[in-house]
């Protein structure tokens, strides 16, 4: 019984108080919700020295192996965006190879490193599930780039790049067929079961806002307002949409 | 643009959204799960999906409730949750799934949760590392040209 105090106390009560707080750090929460989410999240990456093993210790050990991963991975990738003409936040172009080196610093530990916290099959689950996505999601972006926005289409190479790395990489990687037949499925079911919520409520949605009543109709303006709204739209500069 | 033009691009689309999974299938080697057995994960994940995607979801029909004052909608959006969730609970329940190996439903659900967080945490950093790439692509572009807009001729 004390195990499982401790696992709500030490990992599931600060989980739940990181999402809330990051909600909140994200939306208009109050300054006090940043402390609250560090101190959540320190919580939940202590939990596999503080709680007993278990499948939930084994998730969290995998973000500790994910990060070992995604961290220079992400890392490498802002350093390349943020090396170019970007208009705010320029980095000296010298961290540009620092870049580069950290993106294949990660793929090297995706393809050949051993886990050394997490299992291998949630090792695998994960880097397989990755390099997968990348190839998923950079092929879109770069379809779409290439076949609905014409003013991006010649900014498509890093896309196809990062897909047919990520394919070459699962090549070199191997896909267990176990994993790979049984991942796939999983996925689309969480998918599915995902929709189907997002479906029912917003049938439930769409129920309340057709019985909103018309909205009044508004007084005319006064001849002050017009004034006003007059006066506001002459001091408008001028821009004009290229596309158009 | 005309008809064909649009549904090659949907269907292009389409085949690179599905790439992942396809390569995933092609590249797959090695011994292979009974269809029993991805049956049943198809079965548990819709369940498992459903109830987190609906937690997350039941927050913001409080948040919609309030700022449109419908206070009734989360009440009603929670009532149907759990009776969609009931009916699914039970449909995997005769799918022969839902308690496989473990002892009680509860187990069930957050061994399936376990099961499939590796593939998300994934997915959801496959994500970020697509938009960082395309942005890289973007990393040359001037302010205006980014934006899509001519500088204004004259600011009155």
């Amino acid at each position: 019984m004390q195990a499982e105090v401790n696992a709500a106390l030490l990992l599931w009560l600060p989980a739940l108080v990181l999402a809330l707080a990051t909600l909140n750090v994200i939306g208009r929460g109050g300054r006090a919700w940043k402390p609250v989410a560090v101190a959540a999240l320190v919580l939940v990456l202590l939990a596999p020295l503080t709680v007993p093993s278990s499948d939930s210790t084994a998730a969290v050990l995998l973000m500790w192996e994910a990060s070992i991963a995604a961290g220079p991975l992400v890392l490498g990738l802002v350093l390349i965006v943020f090396t170019g003409e970007v208009p705010v936040g320029r980095l000296p172009s010298a961290w540009r190879l620092v870049g580069y080196v950290l993106v294949l610093l990660s793929v090297w530990t995706l393809v050949v490193r051993e886990p050394t916290f997490a299992s291998v099959e949630a090792w695998n689950r994960f880097a397989t599930a990755l390099l997968a996505g990348v190839v998923s999601v950079s092929a879109s972006l770069a379809v779409l780039h290439l076949a609905y926005i014409p003013r991006r289409r010649s900014r498509t190479s890093p896309l196809l790049v990062a897909a047919v790395t990520s394919a070459a990489a699962l090549r070199v990687r191997g896909v267990e067929g176990s994993l790979a037949i049984g991942m796939v499925p999983e996925l689309a079911g969480m998918l599915l079961g995902a929709c189907l919520a997002l479906l029912v409520v917003l049938a439930v949605v769409w129920v309340f806002e057709r019985r909103m009543p018309e909205p009044e109709p508004l007084p005319p303006p006064s001849p002050e307002a017009l004034a006003r709204a007059a006066h506001i739209i002459s001091m408008r500069p001028r821009g004009v949409l290229a596309d158009e | 643009m005309n008809d064909v033009m649009r549904r090659t691009r949907a269907v292009l689309l389409l085949l690179a959204v599905a790439s992942g999974p396809v390569l995933l299938l092609v590249l797959a080697d090695g011994s292979r799960p009974s269809s029993d057995a991805v049956h049943l994960g198809f079965a548990n994940t819709v369940f498992a999906g459903f109830m987190v995607t609906s937690v997350m979801l039941i927050l913001t029909l409080l948040a919609y409730g309030d700022s449109r004052d419908r206070p009734a909608a989360p009440v009603v959006g929670i009532l149907v949750l759990v009776a969609v969730g009931f009916l699914l609970g039970l449909r995997v329940l005769e799918a022969g799934g839902h308690l496989s190996g473990n002892g009680s439903a509860q187990a069930q659900f957050f061994s399936d949760l376990v099961d499939i967080a590796p593939a998300v945490l994934g997915l959801a950093l496959s994500v970020l590392v697509g938009l960082l790439s395309a942005a890289s692509g973007l990393r040359r572009l001037t302010l205006p040209e980014a934006d899509g807009l001519t500088p204004p001729e004259s600011i009155s």
